[in-house]
């Protein structure tokens, strides 16, 4: 008796859409743990920025830059009468 | 075949059916029947459903760099009381370190979670780091960071959950915060940290920033200058606005002393206060200028006429006692206010009447200017049906009206343009226009302007005077109201004045509160204090000669 081959070809078939369909899960499983450990990335990079952010803050403090200017670099704070605006001769002069 | 046979396979085929159906009714009873609550089950294993709520978004100054308010993470400390695995190192460790969280361990010890303290010190994080108790763990949270000490009550706080509590913080809280996004997660049951599907659920927005109208650099500099003073006088406190009158915006709006906005266990809930809007005081002889405003616009007096202030330091009017600090006689009307004198404001006064009280409130005062900013006092006028003998009098130096700083401001702006009012704002680009119809005559605006220059180059209000600059001023001292009498020792000091330069306008408020020194006067208090503040302005904005 000749078998025919449709049916293992049927199955072959369905085998093989199975395979091909636990594949691309795994896949899309794959792809999707990568983006989520992107995410995680992002979101301590996006946490370090903001403290250094928050640091620079801090640094920016104008107290201490004004303590700095007066006691390091001998600043002194500006009156109105020690400015004057040149006008276009003096400018080129 | 034998019967033996026959029973045998029967029963065979009995007991399969029988399985059969067992399963068939089970299948149905867990697919059809409690569906649901098996579906429910299963989702219960496998999603979750997660709230996240966005990050609150910063606040800029007007420079749109420079921020005034910031996130920064915190850390707490948290247990699980119904499962510790240390129950009495935990006990020991916060009984020593944070009596609280053990007192509260006490009452709830089979609840599933607690605080041991949020928004944890450096030297705190550190000691629960050394104990080496795995029963205490530390948490991530959201918190505010505010670099600029000098606008701690123009941006308020927070509270520990990070909703706004007081100042811009409370009024745009739900512009900062945004609104929370609701996912629905399918997750690995292994690592519970990845999922396999993600879903919204409810769509959130992010919070927006906002950019105030704020200088921080000036709103600095115009700390340091109000602190020297109140230092320097061993003054109670202090504010200072400054204003464009022709936008309205708040460049800079200070009150001191302030608190430290990142330190809040030591707050005192008082020095949160924006005392420039959320306090209305009787200001005293600043005032003098809306009642000569009020004369002038009245058409009851003109500039150069000739008032006879007694030449005397006390006198009766209507039977009403009336002091001034200094004697004089018979002075033009615009000396009268160049001056502060008090008799001769009064009998002027008495000429305009009760419009005078529709006059106040013209400008402004007892009335809220509607400003973004929350707890806003609209201060009092005493409305002429209320009115004593007395009342006309008093109202014209300042007293039986209070008004808050920002009031006094705005209506200092109305002559800054030419008697068109504008609406203050502490927002950058708020889009405010002065009013397009004038409140006064343009006589009225011309002789009062006069009137406050001269206040400014002979008056007194001398020592506000800036060389090369045009400066309108005029300032008030009065007695604080303790106990329903007034302390001639108690005073507050006020000068109030426009800054103009060809277009160039600004309106500066200064003010402070009980110097311990008795027997001053506002031209000797606030009248520098404004000068120097005129300087930083102009210096700042590059407003140079």
């Amino acid at each position: 008796m000749k078998r025919s081959p449709i049916i293992p070809l049927f199955i072959g078939v369905h085998l093989l859409c199975m395979v091909l369909q636990i594949y691309k899960h795994s896949l899309f499983v794959q792809a999707s743990y990568t983006k989520q450990k992107y995410e995680i990335d992002r979101e301590s990079l996006v946490q370090e920025r903001q403290r250094l952010t928050q640091e620079l803050q801090v640094l920016k403090n104008r107290n201490s830059i004004k303590q700095y200017a007066q006691t390091k670099l001998q600043m002194d704070t500006l009156r109105l009468k020690q400015i004057k605006r040149l006008n276009d001769h003096e400018e080129k002069l | 075949m034998k019967k033996s046979y026959k029973i045998r396979i029967v029963c065979i085929f009995l007991a399969f059916i029988f399985l059969y159906t067992a399963i068939i009714i089970n299948l149905s009873r867990i697919q059809i029947w409690q569906h649901g609550f098996f579906t429910n089950l299963g989702d219960k294993q496998y999603s979750m459903t997660i709230t996240k709520n966005p990050p609150r978004a910063a606040i800029y100054d007007r420079t749109k760099t420079r921020f005034l308010a910031l996130n920064k993470d915190s850390i707490s400390a948290f247990i699980v009381p119904n499962n510790l695995k240390d129950a009495d190192g935990v006990k020991r460790f916060l009984k020593k370190h944070f009596p609280d969280a053990a007192e509260r361990l006490a009452h709830s010890r089979d609840s599933k979670f607690m605080y041991v303290k949020r928004k944890l010190s450096d030297d705190q994080i550190e000691f629960i780091a050394k104990s080496n108790l795995p029963d205490i763990q530390l948490l991530h949270e959201p918190t505010r960071f505010y670099p600029l000490d000098a606008a701690a009550q123009i941006i308020g706080i927070t509270d520990i959950d990070n909703h706004g509590l007081a100042g811009i913080e409370l009024q745009f809280n739900t512009q900062l915060s945004g609104t929370p996004t609701t996912l629905t997660l399918e997750k690995d049951a292994r690592s519970g940290r990845f999922y396999f599907k993600k879903e919204t659920t409810i769509s959130g927005t992010t919070g927006m920033p906002i950019y105030l109208s704020i200088d921080s650099d000036l709103q600095f500099l115009v700390q340091e200058e109000l602190q020297k003073t109140i230092e320097a006088f061993h003054a109670r406190e202090g504010s200072v606005i400054v204003m464009n009158p022709l936008n309205g915006e708040i460049v800079a709006m200070v009150s001191y002393p302030t608190f430290d906005s990142n330190g809040r266990d030591a707050i005192k809930p008082e020095s949160m206060k924006s005392k420039c809007i959320t306090e209305a005081y009787e200001l005293g002889s600043v005032i003098k200028v809306f009642a000569a405003l009020a004369a002038l616009e009245e058409e009851v007096v003109t500039l150069d006429e000739q008032i006879d202030c007694k030449n005397t330091n006390t006198t009766y009017i209507d039977g009403r006692k009336i002091n001034t600090p200094f004697k004089d006689g018979v002075i033009s009307f615009a000396e009268v206010i160049a001056f502060s004198n008090n008799i001769g404001t009064a009998i002027v006064a008495k000429r305009v009447g009760t419009k005078l009280y529709d006059h106040y409130t013209k400008m402004g005062f007892g009335k809220k200017t509607n400003i973004e900013f929350p707890g806003e006092q609209k201060g009092f006028v005493n409305p002429p049906k209320k009115w004593s003998k007395q009342s006309i009098i008093s109202l014209s130096y300042g007293y039986e009206i209070t008004a808050t700083l920002l009031q006094l401001t705005c209506a200092f702006a109305v002559i800054a343009n030419n008697g068109h009012s504008i609406t203050p704002t502490l927002l950058l680009d708020a889009g405010h226009k002065p009013s397009e119809s004038s409140l006064y005559s343009p006589h009225a605006m011309q002789d009062i302007r006069y009137i406050l220059e001269q206040t400014t180059l002979k008056g007194s209000t001398k020592r506000a005077a800036v060389k090369g600059y045009t400066i309108l001023s005029k300032t008030g001292t009065a007695n604080i109201l303790i106990d329903g009498q007034y302390r001639p020792e108690k005073n507050i000091y006020t000068c109030a004045g426009i800054i103009e330069k060809d277009g160039y306008k600004r309106v500066v408020v200064t003010f402070i509160k009980e110097a311990s020194k008795s027997n001053l006067f506002a031209a000797i208090v606030a009248a520098p204090l404004f000068e120097r503040v005129a300087q930083k302005v102009l210096i700042h904005d590059a407003i140079i000669t």
